[in-house]
């Protein structure tokens, strides 16, 4: 993307945010109680978009008024923020969400100031449903960095300091190439890889580098690191629709890793407004399964009662309604059971990239 | 007399100075008034003046009201030289010269306090309860606990005193609460009374004991006038305990201090039990200050217990020093355990700490009481050595109850038992004293049952060695007065009249020489009480149910040879001087009974003699002198059968009277039966004062005449056109006469009215309770206009309503309210003649069904009801028909089959059939069968038809039963008991006297019991209570009242019994509660009026509850509060209390209107009320008025109403009928206090948000005003102004319609504007609309003016809160 590019698309975030502003100053002056809607974050909205084979969010909204003190606070932080994002494009600058939350320490309306950082963070969602900009073209920057890749990928990111040409194994250390905030400015050059292979553990990610499975493989390792954060689904969206290259997510074996894989290939609640822009939904699950437990006779821990909740939780999540999750989440119900990535070293070292990945890789029909 | 003196010598009126001075006497008014001052609320300066004030604005209010007059009444309060100057005025109707004695000197006009003096010396004992535990106090001791200060007064004794009071109507005797103690100087003479049986007491002369009229009625026999032989009405029965005590704890009887140092032990507390004591502090400390050591102890409720003894001995074992037990008032947690004791030896003696009072337990104590002594550490009783069995008892209880041996120590002429046991040797030392002269009843034996009081009295006269003597009298010796005090009481408390006697010097008592002995007996039948003692003769009816011949004196025809007679009929003949003994007295009776019902007599001699007597005329029919003889002995005949019996008087001897003398005031049991009972000896009735009474303005007029010396000034105009009249007043304090005079004639603006003047000595020391008097009757008065003036304070209370307090009707009595006492009175006023005229015309809600009602209801009781039975049917073999012809004769064969065709006919037709109904059909069917066929159907031939019918209808009296019993008992009983009940129950009809099988409900149960009894007997079947009572119900209801004609009111007068029933019938009939119009409530508008005009509050609330009955005295209860505003937030909230329209002022705390309004959780209410329950504190005024035609007060002070469940219940409805409505508006409040901090916080954001907006846009400014109106749901006032008009918009966003007043101030003249009103005030015009908006909605106002104008919006009746002006 040229520079121009970037303008006219901060010149639009721009227009977004003062037509906002214009909704409330129009509903004031025409003695309305100003207020807005927005889409309801919770489970039980959102909807499965047959087009783009991700869940996106459905119609429930709410509405946010002045009408109590409550609301008339949200509002009001709301147009302060809108306003300092809005000078924040016009100067090119850009901030973390962080720095948002500190910022508002210095304005001058102390019920416009920010009570914690989940208000300041949920407020810029907000504002990015409202009106249809993202966080990314706010300028707005998480505080953590991005995840690492590893693997024959040759790529340019326009960096603060001019563009850079990066080769993903060759210029890179043991760590990876760390992946932007943004990485709508990254230019794909070059690929060798076959597919890509999302790993949640970063001790998973470090045995397969230090095995050699990206060269042995021709595999582009990245490093999820947890939930992962929004730029390392956006790359991982764009490797695959960009450069046509299968997903697999290997977590470890329990619940809270099943929503990993779920943000990575169907989106997560939290940004399923922007779940056409981050969810992969061809990703595939490699594991670990609950049938992996059993077949590999792992070692493993009792399910806490959190997890069984969590499963049970996931039969009803609408992202897990397909048949192999109901038969994998319900037979791990059954052996009560979880197992990490790491169990698999009981086998001995290499066999997660010898024995365990090739086969699971292949029945998956993707080597 | 010293206050008195002194008032004279500083000066006054000279004439009234001498008068007084002459007035020193005893008996004058000035003496009493005196000594009374207290009691009349004379006592100090300060409450003088509250008192004087409080009567005459009563007074001026009964007088305005009365007359439709709306009050205006001025009061004023200023100094006079060393006086005060009250005066009171009124604009009332204004009274004559003749009336001012009766208005201001009505009450000493009368004579109602000479009754006061009468007083007891200060020790007689007189017998009270507290707590349930019955006392013997000197009355001297008990008044100077209550009164304080020196010298005479009156102070108010708590409600948990009481003492047996008997009730002058049925001489039921029962525990009345006493409400004052009163003790005064006296110059009266004393006297000591003594009556037989060796009672006394000593009183002053006019104090009053009871006797019994001829007519049977209680009077009142002053001591002084008493002689020897009247006869004096005693109690016989004292009441006993309405709750029993079965068993002792020994450790509650036992001293803590009795156990230091003493190894007493309770063991087999439970280790739950014990582990509390550990659940407090521990604290460190040296055991003594010379100890080296410090210990750990645990505190438990202040009690240290050493922790090494605690965890290595008590909580291993279970036990606890004794001490420890005491000092930790854990008794009752005790009361399953065991006293241990050890003696030295080693070997353990136990006691239970719970001992039954079972006969051994009162044996071992009879017996201590009477030959016991205790060490500490054993008892020892000590026989005569013959009494050989008496012993081995003794041993035989004391092993049973301590588990300890017992040693019998042989003496040389006596025997002791010693029984071990230390802790039961302290109990007994404690209970029953431990010198003979100490000896005493333990108190908890006055609250054993019947039973147990009989067991421990034959125990003690056992013990004492007596047994029925020949001449089957007890006697029980002791040198103790209070053991003999309270054995004659026991003795009483059994129905029993004991004999008291004192012995000089009694014989036998070796080491007791030079003392005085007590000897305890009873005679004759009374000796067999508790089975123990045997009688060896025949014993004739006690004395003391035996009454006084002299009462008879009135009507007496001849010599009586006894001075003694039973109160039966015969025994009163007796007494008359009719026969000469008992038998003969007999023969007398059922002569004049026979001669009373109208027969001609004749018995030779007896006849004879009764016509001597003039008894009987010269035709044998009964004299004058014989009715007044009957009417007399019917009045007296069972006088004794009550708890009072009458005892003669022995002998009454002057005294020398001490410094003070006392009283107690006791109202009794309906609140005029003043007495209570003195135990010197044995118990004895008394009356005794009235407690404290208003006493109207009079007083106030005397008080001010002996402080001041200055007459009462009293100005009165009875009209406009009149000249105001000014009289002064003087009361005459020798004859207590009132004495007027005309001063002169005067001018007065008042068009009418009355004032009076008065001069007195007093001070401003009660300044607080004045204001508070006038300012509570303002409330309660609204329709009243009050002014007050006082040298500090001038307040004037305006009016607040022009509404005078609905006219109260007179009511009659409520049939539900009457007592048999005032019912008979009634019954021989009454002009009526037949009952149910009388109930119509004396009672109120009775008309002619209520009378119906009663009157059937009456019948069945008077004169039972008839059995029905199933007529035979056609078919059966008992044929009316039949029957009817065979008993029918001489009639001809046609008439006679006529006759008994339409008999059987009629009677078939009917279900079922009783006797009465059977007389109605053969008399209409002999009239039929008469008339048809010109034959006489005579009265016996009617007679044997109903006869024959009656047969007939009543052969089956078993199989008509059968059903009835089948379906009133349950389906387990026998078919063959049922049967056999049926059956026997049918007998009881067929052989009873009445042949119409007419019985009363009473003659049923026993004929159902006596069947029952036989059924059991003969078929093995039980009956249950419950299965009689249903099978009679069951019959009585198959029973109808019969038409026999009421006996009229006449007769019932005669027969009180029948007056009973009567009674009974009208209390059992539902009747109407009584009409309300008789009371006066203030209402619930002018309460909240009241209290809105005299307190300056945010809110009010009011409630009148409907009115409702308390013992036939309908009364309202009334509530209001006033909430917020200027009533002081700190303390508690104000209580106002009022009685029928007049303020209380004193005695909160004994006031049940009070202990409601503690017993109200206000927190629900939104007040505050620390702990949950009292007195609610915070801005509140909270007021509670009883109107009823009878308010019960606590005592005759009516200073607080008395605890009248019915009463509170209704007092506490009309409170949170009021408090309901304060949490409304307390909700509302909070609510606009939300909306108001709401408002405040977008005030500020809203603008910001706008200010921001404006900037972030770039665009105009915004006005917000709307958009904040909307948020608030508020009502929105904006105005345009044009060349043409002002448009006013008003937009309502609230949910809810909003209605007030717009007023817009114009500084133009808009001239007329439609639909407002204009109105101009110092060059602005006020332009006012009623507006009313629907929710949501918006509406306009148009009118033109100048467009120069300035203009104010001001809004009324909506918070402004909820307003936003945008004009």
């Amino acid at each position: 993307m040229s520079q121009t590019d970037h303008d006219i698309q901060d010149e639009k975030a721009r227009e977004r945010l003062i037509e906002l502003a214009e909704k409330f100053y129009d509903q004031f002056e025409g003695g309305d109680v100003p207020s807005m809607e927005i889409p309801t974050r919770t489970k039980t909205n959102i909807v499965f978009d047959e087009e783009s084979g991700v869940w996106v969010l459905g119609d429930r909204t709410s509405t946010r008024s002045a009408n109590s003190v409550r609301g008339a606070k949200k509002l009001l932080k709301s147009i302060y923020t809108t306003e300092f994002l809005e000078r924040q494009l016009e100067e090119n600058r850009s901030s973390t969400l962080r720095e948002l939350y500190y910022l508002s320490e210095s304005w001058d309306n102390e019920h416009a100031q920010f009570d914690n950082q989940d208000e300041s963070n949920q407020l810029i969602e907000d504002l990015e449903l409202v009106s249809g900009v993202t966080r990314e073209d706010f300028h707005m920057r998480p505080e953590e960095s991005g995840a690492k890749v590893m693997g024959p990928l040759h790529i340019r990111e326009q960096t603060n300091r001019g563009d850079r040409d990066i080769h993903c194994q060759d210029d890179v250390g043991q760590g990876g190439y760390q992946i932007p905030n943004n990485p709508d400015t990254i230019e794909f050059l070059d690929c060798d890889a076959e597919f890509i292979l999302c790993v949640e553990t970063g001790g998973m990610r470090d045995r397969l580098v230090e095995n050699g499975f990206d060269d042995d493989y021709d595999c582009l390792v990245v490093h999820l690191g947890g939930q992962p954060a929004r730029a390392t689904r956006r790359l991982t969206k764009r490797l695959h629709d960009e450069l046509g290259l299968p997903v697999a997510v290997f977590t470890d074996g329990d619940p809270w890793s099943y929503r990993i894989y779920g943000s990575v290939a169907y989106g997560s609640i939290k940004s399923a407004h922007l779940s056409e822009y981050l969810a992969t939904p061809e990703a595939q699950f490699v594991g670990i399964r609950p049938q992996d437990i059993t077949e590999y006779d792992l070692p493993s821990d009792p399910l806490a009662d959190s997890d069984t909740n969590a499963l049970e939780s996931e039969l009803e999540d609408p992202r897990f309604q397909t048949d192999f999750w109901e038969e994998q989440i319900q037979h791990q119900l059954d052996i009560g059971k979880k197992s990490e990535q790491q169990a698999l070293a009981a086998r001995g070292l290499d066999f997660v990239t010898d024995e365990y990945l090739p086969t699971r890789l292949d029945e998956m029909g993707i080597l | 007399m010293t206050a008195k003196q002194s008032t004279l010598d500083t000066g006054g009126g000279e004439t009234v100075a001498d008068e007084l001075a002459e007035s020193q006497r005893s008996i004058s008014i000035a003496e009493f008034f005196e000594k009374n001052k207290q009691m009349l609320g004379f006592d100090s300066g300060g409450k003088a003046l509250v008192t004087a004030v409080k009567e005459a604005v009563d007074n001026a209010l009964d007088a305005t009201e009365e007359a439709g007059i709306l009050p205006d009444i001025y009061v004023s309060i200023e100094e006079a030289g060393d006086y005060y100057r009250l005066v009171v005025e009124d604009n009332g109707p204004g009274i004559t010269k003749e009336q001012v004695p009766k208005v201001f000197g009505k009450l000493l006009y009368g004579s109602r306090f000479h009754a006061r003096e009468q007083s007891l010396t200060p020790d007689q004992r007189i017998l009270v309860r507290r707590d349930g535990s019955v006392e013997f106090i000197p009355i001297g001791v008990l008044c100077d606990a209550y009164l304080t200060a020196d010298g005479g007064g009156t102070a108010p004794i708590p409600d948990d005193i009481e003492a047996p009071c008997f009730d002058r109507e049925s001489h039921e005797l029962t525990w009345e609460p006493v409400t004052h103690a009163i003790r005064h100087r006296t110059d009266e003479q004393t006297y000591e009374v003594t009556t037989e049986r060796g009672r006394s007491v000593e009183v002053t002369g006019n104090h009053s004991l009871f006797g019994v009229s001829p007519t049977g009625e209680t009077t009142e026999l002053k001591a002084g006038e008493l002689t020897p032989g009247d006869a004096v009405l005693t109690p016989r029965q004292l009441p006993r305990p309405a709750e029993t005590v079965d068993s002792v704890n020994l450790l509650e009887h036992i001293h803590p201090e009795q156990l230091d140092e003493r190894r007493i032990y309770v063991y087999g507390f439970e280790t739950e039990t014990l582990s509390q004591l550990r659940s407090e502090e521990t604290v460190r400390r040296k055991p003594s200050p010379e100890s080296d050591r410090r210990r750990t102890y645990y505190v438990h409720d202040g009690v240290e217990i050493l922790r090494d003894s605690f965890e290595q001995n008590y909580i291993q074992k279970g036990y606890l020093p004794a001490e420890t037990v005491r000092e930790l008032g854990w008794e009752a947690k005790a009361s399953d355990c065991e006293l241990k004791t050890y003696r030295i030896g080693g070997e353990a003696t136990t006691v239970p700490v719970t001992v039954p009072l079972n006969e051994q337990f009162l044996q071992l104590l009879g017996y201590y009481i009477s030959e016991g002594h205790a060490g500490a550490r054993q008892i020892g009783l000590t026989f005569g050595s013959h009494e050989t069995e008496l012993i081995q008892r003794t041993e035989h209880t004391i092993e049973t109850v301590s588990g300890s041996a017992t040693t019998v120590a042989h003496e040389r002429n006596s025997t002791r038992v010693k029984g071990f046991g230390s802790p039961l040797a302290l109990f007994l030392q404690n209970v029953c004293g431990d010198s003979a002269a100490t000896k005493r009843v333990p108190g908890f034996v006055f609250e054993m049952d019947e039973t147990r009081q009989q067991q421990f009295i034959a125990a003690l006269y056992e013990g004492d060695g007596s047994d029925a003597y020949p001449g089957n009298e007890l006697s029980h010796t002791t040198t103790s007065q209070t053991l003999a005090r309270q054995l004659s009481t026991l003795w009483s408390m059994q129905g029993v009249v004991a004999s008291s006697d004192a012995v000089e010097n009694p014989d036998g008592y070796a080491g007791e020489r030079g003392k005085t002995a007590y000897r305890t007996k009873v005679y004759g039948e009374d000796v067999r009480l508790a089975d123990v003692f045997e009688t060896d003769t025949e014993t004739n009816s006690q004395q003391y149910k035996r009454i006084p011949t002299s009462l008879l004196d009135e009507v007496r025809v001849g010599e009586s040879p006894t001075n003694r007679v039973p109160d039966t009929i015969p025994g009163l003949l007796l007494a008359a001087g009719v026969g000469s003994g008992l038998g003969h007295a007999a023969v007398y009776q059922s002569l004049i009974e026979d001669a009373l019902d109208g027969e001609y007599v004749e018995k030779p001699r007896y006849v004879h003699n009764l016509i001597e007597w003039e008894l009987l005329d010269d035709n044998h029919q009964p004299t004058a002198t014989l009715r007044r003889l009957w009417e007399t002995i019917q009045e007296l005949q069972g006088l004794t059968e009550t708890d009072m019996c009458l005892l003669e008087v022995t002998a009454v001897e002057e005294t020398t009277p001490p410094e003070y003398v006392y009283d107690i005031s006791v109202p009794g049991p309906n609140g005029t039966d003043e007495n209570f009972v003195v135990v010197n000896e044995g118990p004895l009735a008394v009356k005794n004062s009235r407690g404290q009474q208003g006493i109207g303005i009079s007083a106030a007029v005397l008080y001010s005449q002996l402080t001041s010396g200055k007459p009462a000034r009293i100005t009165s105009k009875t009209g406009s056109g009149q000249t105001a009249q000014q009289f002064e007043l003087t009361i005459d304090t020798d004859s207590n006469e009132p004495d007027v005079e005309l001063a002169e004639e005067t001018t007065w603006e008042r068009p009418h009215g009355t004032r009076i003047e008065l001069e007195m000595e007093a001070n401003m020391r009660a300044r607080t309770q004045l204001h508070d008097y006038i300012k509570y009757t303002a409330v309660v008065n609204p329709h009243a206009r009050l002014e007050f003036t006082e040298p500090k304070a001038h307040e004037k209370y305006e009016r607040a309503t022009d509404q005078l307090p609905a006219k109260t009707k007179e009511i009659r009595p409520h049939p539900h309210g009457v007592e048999l006492g005032t019912l008979l009175k009634m019954l021989a006023a009454t002009e009526s003649y037949s009952l149910s005229g009388f109930m119509q015309e004396e009672f109120t809600r009775v008309g002619t069904k209520t009378a119906t009602s009663v009157l059937d209801a009456f019948r069945d009781r008077h004169f039972g009801r008839e059995m029905t039975w199933r007529p035979p049917s056609a078919t059966e073999e008992a044929d009316v028909a039949a029957e009817v012809r065979e008993a029918t004769s001489n009639k001809g064969a046609e008439a006679t089959e006529a006759f008994a065709t339409t008999i059987a006919e009629t009677i078939r037709e009917r279900d079922r059939i009783a006797y009465h109904e059977i007389v109605s059909v053969v008399a209409d069917a002999a009239d039929e069968a008469g008339e048809t066929f010109s034959k006489t159907f005579g009265e016996a031939v009617r007679e044997n038809a109903v006869a024959a019918a009656w047969y007939a209808c009543t052969r089956e009296r078993t199989a008509n039963l059968y059903p009835i019993v089948d379906g009133a008992t349950t389906k387990r009983k026998d078919d063959a008991a049922v049967e056999g009940l049926a059956r026997r129950l049918a007998e009881k009809f067929a052989d009873a006297d009445d042949t119409r099988d007419r019985a009363s409900y009473a003659v049923l149960e026993e004929y159902v019991g006596r069947a029952a009894d036989m059924t059991e007997e003969h078929d093995d079947e039980t009956f249950g209570e419950t299965a009689r009572e249903n099978v009679v119900d069951a019959v009585w209801e198959t029973m109808v009242t019969v038409p026999d004609d009421p006996p009229k009111v006449s007769a019932v007068v005669e027969d009180r019994d029948a007056a009973a029933q009567f009674l009974e019938a009208m209390r059992e009939t539902d009747i109407l509660s009584p009409p309300t119009d008789c009371l006066a409530p203030i209402t619930a508008e002018l309460v909240e009026k009241g209290l809105r005009k005299e307190y300056d509050a945010d809110f009010y609330a009011a409630a009148t509850r409907d009115a409702e009955v308390h013992r036939g005295d309908p009364f309202v209860v009334e509530a209001g509060i006033a909430y917020g505003g200027d009533v002081p937030a700190e303390g508690n909230a104000e209580v106002l209390r009022f009685a029928n329209r007049v303020p209380l002022v004193y005695r909160l705390g004994a006031c049940s209107t009070t202990g409601v309004v503690k017993r109200i959780n206000w927190r629900n209410y939104g007040l505050d009320q620390p702990g949950g329950s009292g007195m609610p504190n915070g801005p509140a005024v909270i007021m509670i008025h009883v109107a009823s035609t009878n308010v019960p007060f606590t005592s005759e002070s009516k200073d607080a109403v008395a605890n009248v469940p019915e009463i509170e219940d209704e007092i506490e409805l009309a409170l949170r009928e009021a408090a309901r409505e304060l949490k409304s508006h307390l909700n509302e409040q909070r609510s606009l206090e939300k909306r108001r901090r709401k408002q405040n916080v977008l005030v500020d954001i809203l603008p910001e948000m706008a200010r921001k907006l404006s900037e972030v846009t770039g665009r105009e400014p915004l006005n917000i005003d709307d958009s904040l109106a909307r948020i608030m749901n508020n009502v929105l006032v904006e105005r345009t102004v044009t060349e043409e008009a002002v448009e006013l918009t008003v937009q309502n966003h609230g949910s809810s319609s909003a209605a007030f007043e717009l007023t817009d101030i114009v500084s133009e003249d808009p001239g007329d504007v439609d639909d407002a009103t204009v109105v101009e005030m110092d060059g602005e015009w006020f332009v006012k609309w009623s507006v009313d908006v629907a929710g949501g909605e918006e509406t306009s106002i148009t009118y033109q003016v100048s467009h120069d104008a300035a203009f104010d919006i001001s809004i009324e009746g909506v918070e402004t809160e909820k307003v936003t002006v945008n004009a």
